[in-house]
């Protein structure tokens, strides 16, 4: 159904940008009394001189009179050998009932409307079905790379004061943070739709503000032990737990 | 945690070394791209610049900056550069419509113009700030150039091998953007390569006869007489001390006899030397008019369209497009035209830009970036070439079919962009309400429960919203003038009028901060021309269209307004990945940012009162500052003046784009319209970006992709930008 529903979006904003895209123009076809009074806002028609200079037959701010309409409707010219006539021209104002493309332009409406409750209604199924499979504690699972971030705060803040010096301790804060900003957060952030399928998105944004202020302690903790700032990354690290314990219960 | 001793250490953040750094670097960066975006329409973001800058003098030189301490030097340096984006697209186009909009250093429209540019600088980083929580903590937004100069400063610690990466992503750049650039410096061409210039299509026939003109004279120390009297009659025009002096200057030069063959710019030089104002050696110069050579680019490789010559001797349209005698080149110094190489039909464009930084940006992005693809596709490859199959060009155009890209995009696909963009963001806005009301009770919560917050509270939003209603009410009470009738507020009360286009000023300055910072943080592309359009548009309707001094005065401070709430969300991503607090950077933006308008300000009333001195018009045309920005921003004003905005085109796009956030993600139509907005060259080289990430991402791993990728992307991206500024350093200085 998504797949359909995608199809559905893509071919409608195709349509209804073409469609949009007539908007200015004035078929020649109707009537002069629809046209007369016109302004023109691109050049109209191209008319060649003897001596095989190109000319457009009504100006740009030409304002259309009957004389110039027919001049438009009998002129022809020829490009790479094919004869074309002139059948619209661009014109200043606008007006619902000249635009050609009115009618497609709602019918692509009525599409991207049908398209996106398509997809939305496929989205949340998906999800849906996602989190029924899904296996709580599984490896791959929003909880487990939390829990990883957790436990991983906790062993540095349980091992640094026992290192033998500032050098293991740095060392040690970059390599394990170093882990967590690559594989736990983003696999914690992957699983964004099923955390605002569970927790709807007032409820994911309230864990996520709690998250990502833990996430940012990590990260200065982690800037810290690059500068050879021990004393910072250990506040840094005592101020994420909190934090990541306060994410953990607006998960639960 | 255990016991630890107590230390009386401080990690160094904000210090006296960052603040000075930060303010110095970003002011000889806002004076530099100021003129630079005068000169040629180039503007830079500064932060990867001052990033690089403040890396380098912080940490190498003074040997003790930490990571957070170079990321505050890097905020304060951008949030004073900032601001002149918003300036050079609006403040000159006073000093391009007529002498009755110009201003001069100290009069009272300086002072008016100065201080809403400066309050639009800090009421843009204000408004923004409640939204950071929304954009940063909750969207996550991945503003790839903000990743690449996080990926900058972590690099001390990110082990050497990283840096290498780093390094390396760097020189390529460097190396690959080299030819594009270079180009851009041009040096006096020598007489006896003039034909084999003209023979490779870098300078005319024309350029070569002024050159050995030129010269003749030089060799004679002597020009013919009625050349002299020309010239002299060019440098009375042009030191004339008033506009009086200046007509009747005007009306002789029209009426004189003109040299065949001989520039006006000649004619001066030659009789400048001819009293002994200036040697004759002086002809040997670019202000004379003698040719200059760009130093060698990609299209000195000569790599052209297959050269099938038509009956008749000539070459065929498919082969010359531009009718210069030559077949096209499929390589320019900064494009390879793929389009062409595979034989599509002209009007159908396909065309890479030459640019690290866009492909850099594009593999920052990822998968979410061939959305931008696929709308640079939809404007380029589909609408464009269905538009001209139908007939619904102009005859000029169907004649020319290589010029239907480039107006197909200024007809329709630029103006439905923009209206995709702001109905995308209207939908993205009212989608992402229960977050943000969630980021609100956030920042409310921690200021009623007296814990330290993160970052500036709801008391600076609301002192900020307040205070730019009046600042903006105030600023149209003193400079409306003129037709106070007309706009769609014509038969209001003038004070009432004021008010009402102040309020909605103010929230429009953050709708459109949203837009921007959305735009830069799902992409990196920046739609300030389009907001900046808009904004004008917005003024001239509801304050009237005569009322043009009120309108670029409201508009300067929005469009900065609007830059600002950009980079400093940009600014809070990298703070973020680096661990900095943000409402210490909110500060220092806060304090900083006024700085930039005045020192925009200031540098395009120097450069205009020197043009002034030595050309007669303070910008524009005939002045060696043709301030192409604001030269776009005038045609807008004209043409809203004129009748000729295709308002219809704006809100079908705004009506598309707010169905298409319907869907399952609320910023397609931002994205989509983007896309459709920009020109699609660096759209194209941008979803290579993308489409190479996804490939390395499934080949090597997502984690892979991510560690050895970042840095080698943020490398691209630094390398184009240090080199262009490198480039137009030295183009600025060569004058």
């Amino acid at each position: 159904m998504k797949l359909l529903a995608n199809i559905i979006l893509t071919a409608s904003v195709i349509v209804g940008a073409m469609a949009a895209s007539t908007a200015y123009l004035a078929p020649l076809s109707l009537p002069d009394d629809r046209l007369i009074g016109l302004t023109l806002n691109q050049p109209a028609g191209l008319t060649t001189d003897n001596d095989g200079n190109q000319a457009p037959v009504a100006t740009k701010n030409t304002t259309l009179d009957a004389d110039t309409i027919q001049k438009l409707r009998d002129t022809s010219y020829t490009v790479n050998g094919v004869e074309h006539t002139v059948r619209s021209v661009t014109v200043k104002e606008f007006s619902p009932s000249r635009w050609i493309g009115r009618w497609v332009f709602l019918a692509s409406l009525g599409g991207l409307l049908i398209g996106a409750s398509l997809v939305r209604r496929a989205t949340r199924s998906e999800i849906a079905r996602a989190d029924t499979a899904a296996t709580p504690g599984a490896a791959d699972s929003p909880e487990a790379a939390l829990d990883a971030i957790i436990r991983i705060v906790a062993d540095l803040r349980r091992d640094l004061p026992s290192m033998p010096d500032d050098r293991a301790r740095l060392h040690a804060i970059l390599e394990r943070i170093s882990a967590v900003q690559t594989r736990h957060v983003p696999a914690f952030i992957d699983a964004r739709l099923l955390l605002v399928n569970r927790l709807g998105l007032g409820g994911y944004a309230a864990l996520m503000d709690r998250f990502a202020a833990a996430e940012r302690q990590v990260n200065r903790a982690w800037s810290a032990a690059a500068d050879n700032a021990v004393y910072e990354s250990l506040p840094a690290l005592d101020a994420a737990a909190d934090l990541l314990r306060e994410a953990q219960a607006k998960m639960a | 945690m255990p016991d630890r001793p107590p230390t009386s250490k401080t990690y160094r953040e904000i210090t006296l070394s960052a603040i000075i750094f930060g303010v110095i670097v970003g002011a000889v960066m806002n004076a530099a791209i100021t003129y630079a975006g005068l000169k040629i329409g180039f503007t830079i973001v500064g932060s990867s610049i001052a990033a690089v800058l403040g890396f380098g003098v912080l940490r190498g030189i003074l040997r003790k900056g930490s990571i957070l301490e170079v990321n505050i030097a890097q905020t304060i340096g951008s949030a004073v550069n900032t601001p002149n984006s918003g300036v050079i697209f609006t403040i000159p186009v006073l000093l391009l419509l007529g002498s009755q909009y110009h201003f001069k250093f100290g009069d009272e429209r300086f002072w008016l113009l100065t201080a809403a540019c400066v309050a639009g600088a800090v009421l843009g980083c204000a408004f923004i700030v409640p939204l950071r929580k929304q954009m940063l903590d909750v969207e996550r937004l991945r503003f790839p150039s903000a990743v690449a100069v996080g990926t900058i400063l972590k690099s001390p610690g990110a082990g050497p091998r990283k840096s290498i990466v780093l390094l390396v992503g760097i020189f390529i750049a460097m190396l690959v953007y080299l030819p594009v650039a270079l180009p851009g410096i041009k040096t006096l061409a020598p007489l006896d390569h003039l034909d084999a210039l003209v023979e490779r299509g870098k300078i005319t026939t024309d350029d070569a006869d002024h050159t050995r003109t030129l010269n003749h004279w030089l060799t004679d120390r002597a020009a013919p007489a009625g050349v002299i009297a020309r010239g002299r009659l060019v440098h009375d025009k042009t030191t004339a001390a008033t506009d009086a002096d200046r007509a009747v200057a005007e009306d002789a030069l029209a009426s004189a006899d003109t040299a065949t063959g001989v520039t006006d710019a000649m004619a001066e030089a030659a009789y400048l030397a001819s009293i002994g104002d200036a040697e004759w050696s002086s002809l040997r110069s670019k202000k004379a008019g003698w040719a200059v050579k760009p130093l060698p680019g990609y299209s000195d490789l000569d790599w052209r369209v297959g050269s099938e010559i038509a009956v008749g001797g000539g070459l065929t349209y498919e082969v010359d497009h531009n009718a210069d005698g030559r077949p096209d080149l499929l390589l320019t110094d900064e494009t390879l035209d793929v389009g062409r190489i595979l034989g599509l039909p002209p009007q159908m464009l396909l065309m890479f830009a030459i640019t690290p930084l866009s492909l850099g940006a594009g593999y920052l992005t990822g998968r979410a970036g061939l959305l931008i693809l696929a709308g640079g596709i939809l404007a380029y490859i589909v609408l464009t070439p269905a538009a001209y199959s139908m007939g619904w060009l102009p005859a000029h155009i169907v004649a020319s079919p290589h010029t239907a890209p480039e107006f197909g995009r200024g007809a329709f696909n630029r103006p439905i962009g923009i209206g995709l963009l702001l109905g995308g963001a209207l939908a993205g806005v009212i989608a992402s309400m229960p977050a943000m009301r969630q980021a609100f009770k956030s920042i409310a919560a921690t200021g009623k429960s007296g814990r330290s917050s993160d970052e500036l509270g709801l008391k600076v939003l609301t002192t900020a919203a307040i205070a730019a209603v009046v600042l903006l009410f105030f600023a149209l009470e003193l400079v409306s003038g003129g037709d106070t009738t007309g706009g769609w507020l014509g038969g209001l009360n003038p004070h009432v009028k004021h008010l009402l286009i102040a309020l909605v000023g103010a929230a429009w300055i953050w709708f459109a901060g949203v837009i921007i910072a959305q735009c830069t943080g799902m992409t990196d592309w920046s739609p300030i021309s389009g907001m900046a359009l808009v904004t004008i548009v917005l003024v001239m309707m509801l304050a009237g269209k005569n009322d043009v001094v009120g309108a670029v005065t409201i508009g300067a401070a929005l469009c900065v307004a609007i830059t600002c709430a950009a980079d400093m969300m940009a600014d809070l991503k990298t703070g973020y990945i680096v661990g900095g607090s943000p409402k210490r950077q909110q500060i220092v933006e806060l304090i900083f940012t006024g700085i930039g308008p005045v020192i925009s300000i200031a540098t395009i009333l120097l450069i205009a009162q020197t043009n002034i001195q030595t050309t007669g018009v303070p910008m524009g045309d005939g002045t060696p500052t043709t301030a192409p920005q604001a030269q776009a921003l005038e045609a807008v004003i004209t043409g809203v003046q004129g009748g000729e905005m295709p308002y219809a085109l704006y809100g079908f796009g705004a009506i598309v784009g707010g169905l298409l956030g319907l869907g399952a993600f609320s910023g397609l139509g931002v994205l989509v319209g983007l896309s459709m907005y920009l020109p699609l060259i660096y759209i194209l080289t941008y979803g290579l970006g993308c489409i190479i990430n996804m490939l390395v991402s499934k080949i090597k791993g997502k984690a892979w992709a991510e560690e050895w990728g970042v840095p080698l992307a943020a490398g691209f991206i630094v390398g184009e930008a240090v080199l262009a500024l490198v480039i137009n350093a030295v183009v600025l200085l060569m004058g």
